[in-house]
């Protein structure tokens, strides 16, 4: 009934590997978000993982550090979201290949 | 029997992440990442933390992913043409990254293996009360700078896409 803890970090690298490819494959900027997202993931897998180790009393440190980086990963998606769109009125893309000047 | 049900949602994850970064349709990526996200919420259950797990079920498929769906409809024509378009063979790019990240998850393996402790996972005791007396003692000031640094993000937000009359 318990499971190992390898299993979950087998879990959070391969989901951090699959992030990482779409942050710095993917040409569009929703996926490379989507990208970060997964890497956020895979380490909130292994802070609440790693916080249920040991028995003894420090147990709240991992999973407030992991409830701490959902709330600062939802209020970088919020923002990164809004400048999105902001770009695409600009540029009329959201391909970070064609984004190439930032000065009016 | 619940060993199943992990195992279940671990396939759950990793393939929904793939097929969300290899499919050349965003709102097809973003509908698996809700799989993906419901499967992973479903892991914190299995890692001895219901809180985390109810709450990255909320945050996550209940507000970012709609979030998403909602910049996807704002940037339209761009998200749904962008990538169909240039439909070229697999290239010299893509093979350095493919092989990038199998170093990435081929190092991260490695390391785990050597310095984690490979012990099963032991309940410490509800997530609720741990959390909640952390919260007000230890965390108070990490707690209250969260709160005003994310009252500070949807400002901003909301500044960032009115509408500006000149």
């Amino acid at each position: 009934m318990d499971i190992n803890i390898s299993h979950f970090l087998f879990i959070s690298a391969a989901l951090f590997a699959i992030g990482f490819y779409a942050a710095i494959r993917r040409r569009n900027i929703i996926l490379v978000l989507i990208g970060i997202e997964l890497m956020v993931n895979a380490a909130v897998i292994n802070l609440v993982v790693f916080a249920n180790v040991n028995t003894k009393s420090n147990a709240a440190d991992g999973k407030l550090m992991a409830l701490f980086a959902i709330v600062l990963s939802a209020a970088a998606i919020a923002l990164a979201l809004a400048i999105v769109v902001k770009v695409y009125q600009y540029f009329n893309t959201i391909n970070p290949d064609q984004i190439e000047e930032f000065k009016n | 029997m619940i060993k199943l049900v992990f195992y279940v949602f671990a396939f759950l994850a990793i393939a929904a992440a793939l097929y969300a970064v290899s499919t050349k349709q965003i709102i097809r990526s973003v509908f698996a990442m809700f799989a993906c996200f419901f499967a992973i919420s479903g892991l914190l259950v299995f890692a001895k933390s219901d809180f985390i797990a109810i709450a990255h079920l909320m945050i996550y498929v209940g507000g970012i992913l709609v979030v998403m769906v909602f910049g996807i409809m704002l940037s339209q024509k761009a998200s749904l043409s962008n990538e169909v378009l240039q439909k070229k063979s697999i290239s010299l790019h893509q093979y350095l990254a493919l092989l990038a990240c199998l170093a990435l998850f081929v190092i991260l393996i490695y390391f785990f293996y050597l310095y984690a402790p490979n012990t099963p996972i032991h309940y410490v005791g509800s997530d609720i009360q741990i959390i909640g007396i952390a919260l007000l003692t230890k965390y108070l000031l990490p707690f209250e700078l969260v709160s005003l640094l994310l009252l500070a993000a949807f400002i901003f937000t909301a500044m960032v896409t009115r509408k500006n009359k000149n």
